[in-house]
């Protein structure tokens, strides 16, 4: 699984910091950053989640 | 007539609306979807309609999925155009233009819609008449303008709901997993009044983040009932104004607000708010990174002097 951040389109809302704050983190710069890239099978609903309730929907999740 | 066959119906072709859909296939419902909507078009985003819509050369609404991907995709039949006018809750039925359509399970997501002026209509409705008049306060006192902006809010699009037998109160009364009353019967977003458990008191949000969660959360209760989980929601909104953003998490109803960082009269600052000894609240302005990191706490019921430490640490 990777996570891919379209970063001309992520505009910090930080919903899915909300979902998992332990993988993605609004930074200084108004931006999701990824904190790990690490991800196993338990992680795919959270994931998911995200994804899906992005404002901008500027995250896709990858094989 | 009911179906045997499961037939989760969603009304409110909207934010809510269309992730409750999403999240029933997610969690792999395979049963009829049928989503009813008002309007012409397919679910949108409303937010950019007071902000980017009007400034646009040719406003088009941004869509958040099309008629097609709703059917291919997702397997929906989707009624645009197609108001619901009535809920039967004993027969288990929507009433939507001339049909009846049954459903087993049902999510009601029609929202909010913008409170208009019914007073002094030719005073308001437009700009032009607006503008060089004079406004009359309720106390008497008269104050010249050019220009007048009125905020009255939002009212939930319960209308169609009267005589259902759902408990209406300033929107649908709810239980903490959304569930409206009657089995089944769910509901999200901005009509939804259902006690938020991560702060022990009666909630409706109309917040973007709210309608999308909840949509979510009422779907996957509805179709899965022995599994319905609460919704536990830290309110969440943002609005940005040229290049500031402003945030607030969680509630502003409290005991003490203290300023954290920076100054009320720069362009950067972040308030914590108490109550009893837990945070409730953050509000920041230009303060994304602090202000969502406060928003997990909050989340986790985290201590004033939690939160203290946590902003005094911060780099």
């Amino acid at each position: 699984m990777k996570m891919h951040i379209d970063t001309d389109i992520c505009t910090g809302h930080g919903v899915c910091e909300g979902i998992r704050p332990d993988i993605f983190e609004v930074a200084d710069d108004g931006i999701v950053h990824l904190l790990t890239e690490e991800f196993t099978e338990s992680d795919r609903q959270d994931l998911d989640d995200a994804v899906y309730q992005c404002p901008t929907r500027a995250l896709r999740l990858g094989g | 007539m009911r179906v045997t066959a499961e037939r989760l119906v969603v009304v409110g072709a909207s934010l809510a609306g269309l992730r409750a859909v999403e999240a029933a296939r997610r969690i792999g419902f395979a049963g009829e979807i049928v989503l009813i909507g008002a309007e012409q078009h397919p679910p949108y985003d409303r937010p950019p309609l007071s902000k980017d819509f009007l400034a646009a050369a040719q406003p088009e609404p941004h869509y958040l999925g099309t008629e097609e991907s709703l059917r291919k995709d997702l397997d929906v039949q989707v009624m645009l155009g197609v108001p619901a006018t009535a809920l039967h809750a004993d027969e288990q039925i929507v009433a939507a233009g001339d049909r009846d359509i049954a459903y087993t399970e049902l999510v009601i997501a029609t929202g909010a819609r913008a409170r208009e002026l019914r007073a002094h209509p030719r005073c308001v409705d437009c700009t032009r008449c607006v503008r060089s008049t004079m406004r009359w306060l309720a106390d008497g006192e008269t104050l010249p303008a050019d220009l007048v902006i009125v905020g009255v809010g939002a009212a939930p699009e319960t209308g169609w709901l009267d005589g259902s037998g759902l408990k209406l109160d300033s929107g649908v009364v709810c239980d903490e997993t959304l569930n409206a009353g009657p089995p089944g019967v769910y509901a999200a977003g901005d009509l939804a009044c259902w006690p938020n458990p991560l702060f022990c008191e009666m909630m409706r949000l109309e917040h973007w983040t709210t309608a999308a969660e909840q949509g979510s959360v009422a779907a996957r209760n509805a179709v899965n009932p022995a599994a319905a989980r609460p919704c536990s929601t830290v309110p969440c909104f943002w609005s940005d104004w040229y290049c500031s953003r402003i945030q607030l998490v969680g509630i502003p109803h409290a005991d003490e607000v203290q300023m954290v960082a920076g100054d009320a009269d720069t362009d950067s600052f972040l308030a914590l708010y108490r109550r009893g000894d837990r945070l409730v609240g953050a509000l920041g302005l230009n303060q994304p990174r602090p202000v969502m990191k406060l928003r997990t706490m909050i989340g986790k019921h985290a201590t004033w002097s939690d939160a203290l430490a946590l902003v005094r640490t911060a780099p």
